[in-house]
């Protein structure tokens, strides 16, 4: 509900930007994918140190579903950014933005995560793999973060910086509301997903038991 | 309707067909998983009766009978109907 009427809000009521124009509705969506992805990653590798610490399998299916959402938010933020570069710089991309590159190079990582998960037998030592692999990859997410704001070149736009949010404040509410929108999809697909791979689990076992 | 507006309403058409894939994919994955129980819950009884537990079935007064000894009787029923290893 929250990102639906964020996204009508988004159409119907901010103003439009002195500098894109309507294009710049693309942020209430684009902005809020990145930060749930970052949120998704960051999650994972959250569990993971968990795992590590605690020594407790849970976590390692936590951290492969938190991981799993933040690539499926990471796709829809590399589409609508094609789609932003597209109207406001005329390409779909632009191999010289540092925040585009990095972008997709944290989305790489956690793809090859994948690979690297099914190519070792389950047990725990694919979850040991895994957990330092998904540690390793939460690097990335504050120098993806911090990217536009150490390039030289400003193509990219900066709207969050040590002034704070610079936009109107009509516009800043519906960004939140689109966040919070955002952040409750993933937390609820997160769960949905957690809870069926949990189901499939059990299942498995209760099968091996019974044979 | 203009480029930018094109544009735009394809982007967050992309994110709703992007959720709307991913809830169609699990949609199938439940019905799977659905389709696994229930075909446990019918070897089950099969399963049952090749080990050679006996089914018990309880009588009509068997829930108000709390004596001793009437709860060791109910105990293989019990135990007939938990799988062979306990599932965490």
């Amino acid at each position: 509900m929250l990102l639906i009427g964020s996204i009508a809000l988004a159409f119907y009521w901010v103003p439009n930007d002195a500098d894109q124009g309507f294009s710049q509705r693309i942020f209430y969506i684009h902005v809020p994918l990145a930060f749930t992805a970052y949120a998704c990653f960051a999650w994972g590798a959250w569990k993971a140190l968990r795992l590590l610490w605690k020594h407790d399998n849970r976590y390692d299916l936590e951290s492969y579903t938190a991981i799993h959402m933040g690539v499926i938010f990471g796709v829809l933020v590399l589409a609508t950014g094609a789609i932003w570069a597209r109207i406001s710089w005329g390409v779909w991309w632009s191999w010289g933005e540092q925040q585009l590159v990095l972008f997709l190079i944290l989305f790489l990582f956690y793809c090859a995560y994948f690979m690297l998960r099914y190519s070792v037998e389950p047990g725990p030592r694919q979850a040991r793999m895994s957990a330092v692999y998904a540690l390793f990859g939460v690097v990335l997410i504050p120098i993806s973060f911090m990217a536009i704001r150490l390039a030289e070149n400003f193509i990219h736009p900066v709207v969050f910086t040590r002034d704070g949010p610079q936009m109107a404040g009509s516009m800043f509410l519906v960004f939140c509301l689109a966040l919070a929108g955002t952040l409750a999809l993933a937390a609820a697909l997160y769960c949905v997903e957690l809870s069926g791979k949990r189901l499939d689990l059990r299942l498995k076992e209760l099968r091996k038991a019974q044979t | 309707m203009t480029t930018a507006e094109a544009y735009v309403t394809a982007a967050f058409l992309v994110v709703l067909a992007v959720v709307l894939l991913w809830l169609v994919i699990y949609a199938f994955k439940m019905r799977r998983l659905e389709s696994e129980v229930n075909e446990l819950e019918r070897a089950q009884p099969e399963q049952r009766e090749r080990v050679g537990v006996p089914r018990v079935v309880p009588g009509p007064g068997a829930a108000a009978d709390t004596s001793g000894e009437s709860a060791a009787e109910g105990q293989p029923a019990e135990s007939a109907s938990q799988p062979a290893e306990p599932v965490r």
